[in-house]
């Protein structure tokens, strides 16, 4: 104050001064408190006072004065000889000027090159999903996130701007505070298609924002491992204020959204007897007489018939028994605050989700401190200390006729569940068992304990340099275990059969980021920032497992008490990474960005010839509406270009691919044998993959923003097992060959539509077309799963089969059309000819399309009304195609499996349906009409309502009563809601786990549950 | 400037000393292919190459069963459609278990000729056995080769029969030498059928190979799975009788029953469990609770802990005399329901351990080949006695076979009952020329491909154009 006095008294001297009064009102007409007033090019200034006045006194030759306050755009007047003065404040668009994290650093939005989506973590908690993997559903463009089955803390599929590789990996590399964790399934116990995933233990509660790395300029920088795009998860930390507690709560009811109706008891009886009589007809082969008792050896106990008068009747809707409605519930406790010397983060969390379908669930317990300390003014060091442990206890299915799920389906309804005498009720002529006892009998569980810590220490050696060294840990620990009790077919045999294994992964990373950032010129137009850098990481994997059979009854469960110990193995490989990066962005006047990545990458895991590799990128931004023509646009408040070129790599195909190998374990008698199990190729190396983006940001009204990305990715040096013939006594040699390209067009969008009084109208969305193509393959094409086909010229994932003409509906049109079977009848599916010939081969066979969606996203929709807030998300995915091998055994009407009702539309002689899903059944299917083909071949396309909420803030009145900070409340629903033509269970599925050459299959697989919950957010 | 210093020598320290861990990371789990050139190792492979015949793809159960389910022993009661296709004899070139059949048995040659080069490389002094285990290897390899042709070569008269009526010569690739890189791994071509039968002979030549052979190795194991001598001249002896070379049949034949210690079991039904009695089982397949094979688990019904995929025909229970002794063996009944489910064999039983041992050759087959080598050469008095042997152990009369086609279907029809789920079924019909039995016309073109399995429709693509597929496939 009194130095204000000072300057005024000594300007006064020297110039003739005036006295401007004014006020300053943000864009609701409310006064700012605190903003500060500038004399444009002096150093004369005031602040506004809690009403928003403000007088100050300048010197006539000034002619405009700079208005600026926290949170909102920094506003020039031109004083044009007024003295009073109005001024109206717009708020900051918050998301221009937010810092980023990007690799190895940070950065503001508004100077990235790169093309990078920020999701906050207040958008994905709350959420009853158990990882962030599944939380980021529909958020960011570009990003395509698919559930692979339904069952808790099961796998998810994530692909940023497409699938880039055949069989080296195509999820993104997850780095959690800056390292890159382990993401992989670890699992030794086949389940099915399910695997674990590690991600599913990470609390998305714990998490502060999310950032996708999309284009070379932000991932390059990942080099080695950034071909499928980079995210990185920072966690909460602590500020400098009064300590917050927070705890949350989640209570929810889970069920199943759709079920499929199976034949009744007796329906599935008549569909036997049809399926016999129309193979045989009137030819019973001996020594059966007559049709009975041909399908009573068929179908029937054996000795007796088909039913017996006291089973008669009997209809079980296995699928009403198996799935159930299950209990989510969440927990959340956390304490955050710190001094200007130390901040922290602590928090517990507990998550237990049963499954819909009964004997399944998930629970997980969290931990977490995050520590930072100003040892001085120039050092700091801090630490990242997370636990978890989890518990999955699981169930065989997708992709097995052995599982719950599969069993329910499968099994006819003529079975009882029980059988009068309490056992459970079987089918003896089917392999599939009873699905209680597939559910309730064996134990199959895992347990995953999860540490992820780091510390580092961030020395600031000169205000404009910095040097920051990390060390840091990943380790995942795996306990499985087993066990088939006598009562379940698997057990019966060999009296009980138990396995348990013991993984471990870790992976250690050290770095050391030196960090440059200043004005290089006196003016401060030029700005260069830089950063250098070295990292070494190394992973290790060991695993020990063991199994034993004949056990004394089915209560202990340990392998001690199995009297055969019919197996015991460990295992243990690593591979190391080690790298020299380096990174430069210049900007001039905060208008004209450039930037330059370079990282040389040393990995163990490649042939001797090429251990190392370069990845460098190179991109370029123009901040147009800092130029003066748009300086101050009230229309185009922010518009931006941007482009970039680079490359990264893929490494992950193995530790020691390139390598001649012989094995052990080829043992006979006891004695131990070896075997040439892998040829060398000294020559093979990483896949290699040149991106380019070009991105447009525009911002209107200071309230809409979109952005729109067109990208082209062309991944060369595809790593392979190429097929060689076996004759050779190998089956395939590791190989890179051929080329995948992805091209694509993002485009989001986030506006406030409506802001009157006290209400509020946000929306956002995004959408994403991509064209994936393998533009190159060596070799042969090949098949993958059930029906799909990997091509040069064709997506990925693209499905072949014969194409079905239509339905035999007489004996002439079969003697007139090209030969198929001598048993083909009508009723039977005609294909068609597409070479010509006089017989149906395996050359009429083509591409009937493919799993690639032709677009997808999410929009999203937040109504606020007073302390009431609704928020709607949905999510879609539109144009992908899957094969529904479900179908082909519960529609194939062939033999002794249980079938949908959808076959009660079968061709008979009085139903002569053209419908090709249904011919006609006949027992072993001569014709072969569950041949792979377009009659299983569905659409998949989906929009799903898939979160809700309704919450409501409780008013500052009642907040100051109870003396706490804030709580709401809320009622959520997940997946309440799904449009889509597909017939069965659930349109996002994928049986063979996170496969891209077999994806879109649907085997069997648990579907989404529906999710109902109460909810509560309380911060003291 | 001190602080200039400081850093960069982290940085280059760190750097350089990081190299070395790239470099430090090898296997744990496997050695390196170049590092199997010692005695030792090398014994070690040929237990691999042995192991190979243990897989449930070859003759750990598929190989042996499709004998007997393409034919007339085994019905199909499953749901595997890849089985369901072979029962129907419908097969279709992109069948699993075809292709995976026909590369186990490569694999198994691979690792024999593995064996063959490290072993004939190596010039240690300790290495006294080295010729002996040059021998066990060549005549696994022979094995391979006569069980590739069984099912895919030959023509629709049975093998060795030249030529088919459109001049063909249907073998199999001849692979001699390991593959130790990928060009090794390059696709050739089909040899002839000779070709193939002049290989295996070369490695089951008397003076070459036979004689370095131990002369037995019965006291050394508790089952007869490592070859010896006599193991030798009993493979020796079949594949002459394939050929239709009828004296060396007979000689090689007479040379192993000759050996001592030899007999038929009293009881048929003791012959099977976990160990083969040695006095009739001269090669067999080992297993135990640690390597166990699925062979039980395949015919048991789910009440028994199996997954009922396959059962005994109600032909082949038709197709014994009354009063054989082998009939409820080979076709169970009610009498022996605590132990197997009706319809199935008591011969693949131990459904819980995994390890009923599977026989390879018998001494009942060795007579039955003599009886059969003497009826073509006339000598049927001398089948006649030999045929017997066999009958009398199964509770049977003397044969009333008097003119030599009736001995023939004796024959035919006794080594039917006798080998029954053993895998000789439908190679017995192609020897005789009566596919029609099981419903392959030789006349018809549309039919008679069906006497050889397709080549795996993989192995033809990636072939290239160089390997020919069967006809008709």
């Amino acid at each position: 104050m009194l130095l204000l006095c000072t300057l005024l008294t000594v300007s006064q001297l020297w110039a003739q001064n005036r006295t401007i009064h004014g006020t300053v009102l943000d864009e609701n007409g409310k006064p700012v408190e605190k903003a500060s007033i500038l004399a444009k090019g002096t150093k004369i200034g005031t602040s506004t006072e809690s009403d928003g006045t403000f007088t100050l006194s300048i010197p006539s030759n000034v002619k405009s004065l700079i208005i600026s306050s926290l949170n909102f755009l920094k506003k020039e007047i031109d004083l044009n000889g007024e003295n009073q003065l109005l001024i109206k404040l717009e708020p900051l668009n918050l998301k221009l000027d937010e810092v980023v994290v990007v690799a190895y650093g940070t950065q503001k939005r508004k100077e990235l090159t790169g093309s990078v989506a920020t999701i906050s973590g207040s958008t994905i908690q709350d959420m009853p999903v158990a990882g962030p993997d599944q939380a980021i559903q529909g958020q960011a463009s570009g990003v395509q996130v698919s559930s692979q089955s339904g069952t808790p803390g099961g796998g998810i599929t994530i692909r940023i701007r497409g699938a880039s590789s055949l069989s080296a990996g195509n999820q993104p590399l997850w780095v959690v505070d800056g390292v890159p964790i382990i993401t992989s399934n670890l699992q030794t116990i086949a389940v099915g298609g399910q695997g674990l995933n590690p991600l599913s233990d990470l609390n998305p509660d714990d998490i502060q924002s999310i950032e996708i790395l999309k284009d070379a300029a932000a991932a390059s920088l990942y080099g080695s491992r950034a071909n499928n795009g980079v995210i990185l998860v920072t966690t909460k930390r602590g500020a400098n204020q009064k300590t917050k507690i927070s705890f949350s709560s989640q209570n929810g009811i889970q069920s199943v959204w759709k079920k499929i109706e199976p034949l009744t008891g007796p329906q599935y009886i008549g569909l036997v007897r049809e399926e016999v009589y129309n193979r045989y007809g009137n030819l019973i082969p001996s020594p059966y007489t007559n049709l009975d008792a041909l399908v009573n050896a068929l179908f029937g106990t054996g000795n007796g018939l088909l039913i017996a008068d006291s089973l008669k009747g009997i209809s079980t809707n296995w699928q009403d028994l198996v799935f159930r409605n299950a209990p989510i519930q969440n927990y959340e406790l956390s304490a955050s605050g710190g001094n200007d010397k130390t901040k922290f983060y602590f928090s517990g969390g507990y998550l237990n989700q049963q499954g819909t379908l009964i004997g399944s669930g998930y629970e997980r317990y969290n931990l977490r401190m995050n520590i930072e300390n100003k040892v001085s003014n120039n050092f700091t060091v801090g630490g990242i200390l997370s636990l978890s442990r989890s518990q999955n206890n699981r169930l065989v299915n997708d992709n097995s006729i052995y599982g719950v799920l599969s069993a329910a389906v499968l099994l006819g309804s003529n079975t009882p569940a029980y059988n009068a005498d309490g056992s459970y009720g079987r089918d003896p002529n089917s392999s599939v068992d009873n699905p209680l006892a597939v559910a309730y009998e064996p134990t199959i569980s895992a347990i995953t304990n999860t540490l992820n810590a780091n510390t580092y220490g961030e020395w600031k050696i000169k205000p404009w340099l910095t040097l920051k060294s990390t060390f840091g840990v990943n380790a995942v620990n795996l306990r499985e275990s087993r066990f088939y009790p006598t009562t379940t077919n698997s057990g019966r045999g060999t009296n009980g059969n138990g396995y348990q294994a013991n993984t471990n992964f870790y992976t250690l990373l050290w770095n050391d980021v030196l960090t440059f950032r200043k004005k290089i010129d006196k003016a401060g137009n030029h700005e260069l920032s830089a950063l250098i850098g070295n990292e070494v990481q190394t992973y290790n994997y060991e695993t020990m497992n063991a199994s034993a059979t004949n056990f004394p009854g089915n209560t202990i469960r340990q392998l001690d008490a199995g009297a055969v110990k019919s197996g015991a193995g460990s295992n243990a490989t690593s591979n190391a990474l080690v790298s020299f990066f380096s990174k430069a962005d210049y900007s001039f006047k905060g208008k004209y960005l450039l930037g330059a990545s370079f990282r040389r990458d040393g990995s163990s895991n490649f042939g001797a010839n090429n251990r190392y590799a370069n990845f460098y990128s190179v991109s370029a931004g123009w901040n147009i509406s800092e130029e003066r023509f748009l300086q101050g646009n009230r229309i185009v408040t922010n518009l931006k270009l941007r482009g970039s070129y680079g490359t990264t790599g893929n490494r992950n195909f193995g530790n020691f691919a390139a390598l001649a190998l012989v094995s052990p374990g080829f043992n006979i008698n006891q004695l131990p044998g070896l075997s040439p199990t892998q040829l060398g190729n000294p020559n093979l190396s990483w896949e290699n993959r040149k991106a380019t983006d070009l991105g447009l940001e525009l911002g209107l009204f200071n309230r809409v923003n979109i952005t729109v990305d067109v990208y082209k990715n062309v991944t060369d040096d595809l790593l392979f097992n190429l097929p060689l013939p076996l004759n050779s006594g190998f089956s395939s040699i590791a190989s890179n060959i051929g080329q995948i390209t992805n091209k694509g067009i993002e485009l989001s969008l986030s506006a406030n539509v409506l802001k009157i009084n006290h209400f509020s109208w946000d929306f956002n969305a995004n959408i994403t077309w991509n064209n994936n193509r393998v533009t190159k393959l060596s070799g042969q094409p090949f098949a993958a799963g059930f029906a799909s086909w990997v091509q040069e010229g064709y997506a990925l994932g693209s499905f072949r089969g014969y194409v079905v003409d239509k339905v035999f509906q007489s004996k002439s049109e079969i003697s007139g059309a090209p030969f198929q079977n001598a048993l083909t009848s009508p009723g039977d599916l005609k294909f068609k000819s597409l070479t010509g010939g006089t017989a149906i081969t395996g050359a009429d066979q083509t591409i009937l399309g493919n799993a690639q969606p032709l677009y997808f996203g999410g929009f999203n929709n937040i109504l606020k009304y007073n302390n009431f807030e609704l928020s709607i998300f949905s999510q879609y995915q539109v144009g992908n195609l899957i094969y529904n091998n479900t179908r082909a055994f519960a529609e194939g009407m062939n033999s002794v499996f249980g079938q949908f009702a959808t076959t009660l539309n079968r061709w008979t002689p009085s139903n002569p349906t053209t419908d090709i899903r249904y011919p006609r059944a006949v027992y072993g299917d001569p014709n072969n009409n569950r041949r792979t083909s377009n009659r299983f071949l569905e659409d998949g396309s989906y929009l799903r309502l898939k979160t809700v909420t309704l919450a409501y803030y409780l008013p500052q009145s009642v907040l100051k009563r109870l003396t706490i900070s804030s709580m709401r409340f809320y009622i959520q629903g997940q997946n309440l809601i799904t449009f889509t033509k597909y017939s069965g269970f659930d349109p996002e599925i994928s049986t063979f786990g996170e496969t891209t050459t077999a994806a879109g299959t649907d085997f069997l697989t648990v579907p989404q549950a529906r999710i109902v919950s109460l909810g509560l957010n309380v911060t003291f | 400037m001190r602080k200039l210093f400081i850093i960069l020598l982290m940085f280059g320290s760190t750097f350089i000393s990081c190299t070395k861990v790239i470099n430090n990371q090898v296997p744990q789990n496997d050695i390196e292919a170049s590092k199997l050139n010692d005695p030792a190792s090398i014994r070690a492979a040929l237990l691999g190459a042995y192991s190979a015949s243990l897989s449930g793809n070859y003759m750990g159960l598929r190989y042996f069963i499709f004998a007997d389910l393409y034919a007339d022993n085994i019905t199909h009661v499953g749901t595997f459609p890849s089985f369901a296709q072979i029962f129907n004899k419908a097969i279709t070139p992109d069948n699993v278990e075809i292709t995976n059949m026909w590369s186990q048995i490569y694999s198994g040659i691979n690792r024999c000729n593995t064996v063959i080069a490290a072993a004939t490389a190596n010039a240690a002094t300790t290495f006294t056995d080295k010729n002996q285990v040059i021998a066990e290897a060549k005549v696994l390899r022979a094995y391979h080769y006569f069980n590739l042709l069984r099912y895919w070569g030959g023509n629709e008269n049975g093998y060795n029969q030249g030529p088919d009526a459109n001049g063909k010569s249907w073998g199999v690739p001849l692979r001699i030498n390991p593959t130790l890189t990928g060009s090794d791994a390059a696709a050739i071509a089909r040899s002839s059928e000779d070709d193939v039968w002049k290989q295996i002979l070369a490695d089951l030549d008397a003076t070459q190979v036979i004689a370095n052979l131990a002369v037995s190795n019965s006291a050394n194991t508790s089952y007869n799975w490592r070859i010896d001598q006599k193991a030798a001249n009993a493979l020796l002896s079949r594949v002459a009788l394939y050929r239709g070379d009828w004296a060396n049949a007979e000689a090689k034949a007479t040379a192993v029953i000759s050996v001592a210690g030899q007999s038929l079991l009293s009881n048929y039904a003791a012959l099977y469990g976990n160990i083969g009695p040695k006095q009739e089982v001269i090669w067999t397949l080992p297993y135990d609770p640690t390597n166990q094979n699925s062979v039980a688990f395949f015919y048991f019904t789910t009440a028994y802990g199996g997954r009922n995929e396959i059962s005994a025909s109600t032909s082949l229970n038709n197709a014994h005399e009354p009063g054989d002794l082998r009939k409820a063996v080979n076709y169970t009944t009610s009498a022996s329901a605590a132990i197997a489910p009706p319809a199935k064999t008591l011969k693949y039983t131990r459904v819980a351990t995994g390890d009923d041992f599977i026989p390879q050759i018998r001494l009942a087959e060795i007579y039955l080949i003599r009886a059969e080598a003497r009826a073509r050469q006339g000598n049927l008095a001398g089948a006649e006695s030999d045929l017997n042997v066999v009958r009398n152990r199964a509770g049977l009369p003397n044969t009333l076979a008097v003119t030599q086609p009736d001995v023939l279907t004796a024959i035919l029809n006794e080594r039917r009952v006798e080998l029954a789920h053993e895998g000789h079924r439908f190679f017995d019909l192609r020897r005789f020329n009566q596919l029609g039995l099981i419903g392959i016309n030789t006349a018809d073109p549309n039919s008679a491909f069906r006497c050889r399995f397709p080549i795996p429709l993989q192995e033809i693509l990636n072939s290239g154009s160089i390997m020919v597929q069967n006809p008709g496939y």
